[in-house]
């Protein structure tokens, strides 16, 4: 008996496969999709993510954020000293954004350079650790409040 | 948007999503998970999906993305734990293939319908690296190299895997041809 070749057994394996009709979906899918959808909608805004929220309440979020940045942007202007020119005034009198986050860079910057000669390497160091731990931490409790809180429910 | 629009446009959807990923995990309940997921997707853009001539093509590439997501998550989670790496599925370049040519006539002499039975069956228990490649390669019409790209194999294991799979399938076929035995999964 003659044996096929691989592009012989490819070809009809092809047709095969490809004659072959679709499965039927169980008909529990559309339930659970629907039943899914639902449980969805019926969740509070706030348990959703920020582009299902309505459109007044982002609209809110963004203008409190804006004045929340710029709190304390003022409040650096006012209380840190070399902030650059606009030090001391209010908010509302400077040249606009662009200057504002200008001034707060170059003063963190000239601050930075007045203190990092001062700091020895050892305070660098702890420093740095402090923070990864911190961060580490905060990575921790996060995935475990996630996996209590949120995953289990 | 209505509820029942889109309960219309699951049914007729479902069945093609559903085949999709159970023919790439082998796995009923898995591709009943995915089939949700991807209708759960599809349900956010329903918009835009509903008038689009291409939903049905978009729903395709959803499936398969998110299915050989899956796999691969399955796969790196299970390997973390076990710590087993089999070589074969590492990508390396594979040796040739050696396989008892199936005889010429190993699809006929076997009801048409039974022989789809047998196919379908024989496809869901061929092992993942085989199947899926397979899968891509035969019912998504992707060429070799972008299946390896996907996939993160080197080609010459895709085609090997692909070569074996069909062998495979086809040994299956003839035997279910010439003794008509009762396949057991």
């Amino acid at each position: 008996m003659d044996r096929p070749t691989p592009e012989e057994i490819e070809q009809r394996l092809h047709q095969a496969l490809r004659g072959l009709p679709s499965r039927r979906a169980p008909s529990s899918l559309e339930q659970r999709v629907l039943a899914a959808i639902a449980e969805r909608q019926a969740r509070p805004w706030w348990h959703q993510s920020y582009a299902y929220w309505p459109t007044p309440v982002r609209l809110l979020f963004f203008v409190l954020s804006a004045a929340l940045a710029a709190v304390v942007v003022g409040a650096a202007a006012t209380f840190l000293p070399g902030f650059g020119a606009t030090a001391g005034q209010p908010v509302e009198a400077t040249l606009g954004w662009f200057a504002q986050i200008r001034a707060t860079g170059s003063a963190l910057a000239d601050v930075g350079a007045r203190l990092l000669p001062s700091v020895s390497s050892t305070w660098i160091y702890v420093g740095l650790a402090v923070f990864a731990s911190l961060y580490a931490t905060l990575i921790g409790l996060g995935a475990a409040a996630y996996r209590v809180l949120w995953q289990n429910r | 948007m209505t509820p029942a629009d889109f309960t219309t446009f699951m049914r007729n959807y479902q069945d093609m999503v559903y085949t999709t990923a159970v023919r790439l995990l082998g796995n009923e309940a898995q591709a009943e998970d995915i089939s949700q997921e991807v209708f759960l997707k599809a349900y956010e853009r329903f918009d835009d999906l509903s008038t689009s001539p291409t939903a049905g093509g978009w729903l395709k590439t959803v499936t398969t993305n998110l299915s050989l997501n899956h796999l691969q998550r399955y796969r790196k989670r299970w390997r973390f734990f076990s710590e087993i790496v089999h070589q074969d599925d590492e990508g390396g370049e594979a040796e040739p293939v050696e396989f008892a040519a199936p005889d010429s006539d190993f699809l006929a002499g076997v009801d048409k319908s039974e022989r789809r039975a047998w196919l379908e069956r024989a496809l869901e228990n061929l092992p993942e690296h085989q199947r899926v490649p397979l899968v891509l390669y035969h019912f998504e019409d992707q060429p070799y190299d972008e299946i390896a790209k996907r996939l993160g194999v080197s080609l010459a294991k895709v085609k090997t895997d692909i070569l074996r799979g069909r062998a495979a399938l086809a040994q299956v076929l003839m035997r279910s041809g010439a003794t008509h035995e009762t396949f057991h999964p």
